[in-house]
């Protein structure tokens, strides 16, 4: 499948139940929208900018904390990325989708943060521990329940263990609704890297999935 | 012929896939409410400070061009201010006859025709002086000898004078008189010591005496001339002196001396300054 279509199927399909994100006609018509929503804040409109902010939070900040792994460093990446957003505003011209403007700055906040920490490796593994402890315990749910919550948790840890760059691919993919070309640019890859990451990411995830199902589980 | 992964990657990127519904069923934080406070309020500083520096660039230059009219309108309204003083002063003029650097034959003399014109424009605004607060008011003795067709009755108007050395320059240095006299600092006090020796105190001399005031140019020019009545007439004592002492040469080298110095200036014909007829004939019309 050529990258287009991977772009037109998954923008129908990107928007997650809990998402602010408004149900527009089409991706581009909300693509847009926000441009022009960013063109009217940085005209005056403060309205603007708190319509964009509440219709991007949500999977901005799902995107740091399934990158970052650290509710403080999100909290502290997440405001450094709107702050960049908001001082931007008067340079801001509609050049690309609002969208890859948002995630690519969002990125660079990322890359700088790990920078900074040096004890990314620490976090994931503390992470990872203290998930496993939040799993309920079979004695306390019935079969079905302990099934679900254990691939759940599954799927949490397969996904933190994807490397950086194939996890961020992913949520990326799923988060900003973006075309793999897009995404390719924001991470600063060429396009057809960016899916080969996705490809392995997914694989990797699919097997994890796989494993926990009956009579496949080892 | 397709991989079975490559089927499962295009079944996730349809988006119908497993993958994507657990990914959306994993528990996720909201963000934080503070942090939208957080980050709305930072949105609002930022368009609060463009609007500022907008409406000052709008400002600006209406702004600057008031205060410029406004900087503008003050000097020129204090300039006003300031010259008033300066030209009551010009009110005793007309008794004057000769500015000092007359004494030394310039051609710049009050006591000349040219003097005479100014004295009979000067003569009407004299008449009407105003009464108001800002306009000191003449004395009506200076109203009157402004009033008078001066260069015949100077003479009188300043005949009276008593000098003392002290106040006044001596009628043989007529040199340290002109020095004197353009020195901003005395004129005043000089002007104001010949009116009261004259009898005459207006408000406008009493206003050019006070030391404070700047001296402008047309003042110290009235000054000058006021100044160069009470010279002359100081001049002649100096000759009857010397006539009743018997010193008529001296007295009659000072007599033309002081022709040569004010030419114009009227000298009663039984005058014991002038010379004898025999001695020195002087037109007795002067």
């Amino acid at each position: 499948m050529d990258s287009g279509s991977v772009t037109d199927i998954s923008s129908a399909l990107k928007r997650s139940a809990g998402d602010e994100l408004v149900a527009s006609g089409s991706d581009r018509a909300s693509a847009d929208d926000d441009a022009r929503l960013m063109m009217r804040y940085r005209d005056g409109d403060l309205a603007a900018f708190q319509l964009l902010y509440a219709r991007h939070k949500a999977p901005v900040y799902r995107y740091l904390q399934r990158t970052l792994r650290g509710s403080e460093a999100v909290n502290d990446v997440f405001q450094e990325i709107w702050s960049k957003i908001v001082a931007s505003r008067r340079n801001y011209e509609p050049k690309a989708q609002f969208n890859t403007f948002l995630y690519r700055v969002a990125h660079n906040c990322a890359v700088d943060h790990f920078r900074r920490s040096a004890r990314q490796r620490e976090a994931l593994t503390q992470d990872i521990e203290e998930f496993a402890e939040e799993i309920p315990s079979a004695r306390e749910l019935p079969d079905e329940a302990v099934s679900s919550a254990q691939l759940q948790a599954r799927f949490r840890r397969a996904l933190d263990e994807l490397p950086l760059e194939q996890r961020e691919v992913f949520v990326l993919y799923e988060e900003s609704g973006l075309s793999l070309d897009d995404i390719g640019r924001i991470t600063g890859v060429p396009m057809e890297t960016a899916k080969s990451r996705l490809r392995y990411a997914v694989g990797k995830l699919r097997n994890a999935l796989r494993l926990h199902q009956p009579g496949e589980s080892a | 012929m397709s991989t079975p992964e490559d089927n499962s990657v295009a079944e996730y990127e349809r988006g119908n896939s497993e993958i994507s519904q657990h990914y959306r069923e994993l528990r996720a934080d909201e963000v934080p409410s503070a942090m939208d406070e957080k980050i709305l309020g930072q949105a609002r500083d930022e368009l609060r400070k463009a609007n500022r520096a907008r409406r000052w660039r709008e400002w600006a230059p209406p702004f600057a061009l008031a205060a410029s009219a406004v900087l503008a309108l003050s000097i020129l309204f204090r300039s006003g201010t300031e010259r008033e003083p300066l030209i009551a002063p010009q009110a005793p003029q007309p008794a004057t006859t000769a500015p000092p650097s007359s004494m030394q034959g310039s051609s710049n003399q009050p006591a000349t025709p040219a003097a005479k014109e100014e004295l009979t424009r000067l003569e009407p605004r004299l008449k009407s002086a105003p009464q108001s607060v800002n306009e000191p008011a003449v004395h009506p003795k200076i109203a009157g000898a402004a009033a008078a067709p001066a260069p015949q009755q100077l003479g009188k108007l300043s005949s009276p004078a008593p000098e003392t050395p002290q106040q006044l320059p001596s009628a043989s240095e007529p040199a340290a008189v002109q020095s004197e006299v353009a020195e901003d600092e005395r004129v005043p006090v000089l002007t104001a010591n010949l009116a009261k020796q004259n009898g005459v105190a207006t408000d406008a001399m009493a206003q050019a005496a006070v030391p404070s005031a700047p001296p402008g140019r047309e003042f110290k020019k009235a000054a000058g001339e006021f100044d160069a009545a009470g010279v002359a007439e100081r001049w002649l004592q100096e000759i009857r002196k010397l006539r009743a002492d018997g010193r008529s040469e001296n007295a009659d080298r000072k007599w033309h001396e002081f022709r040569k110095a004010f030419p114009d200036y009227t000298v009663s014909p039984d005058d014991t300054a002038r010379p004898k007829p025999s001695s020195a004939p002087d037109d007795p019309s002067r």
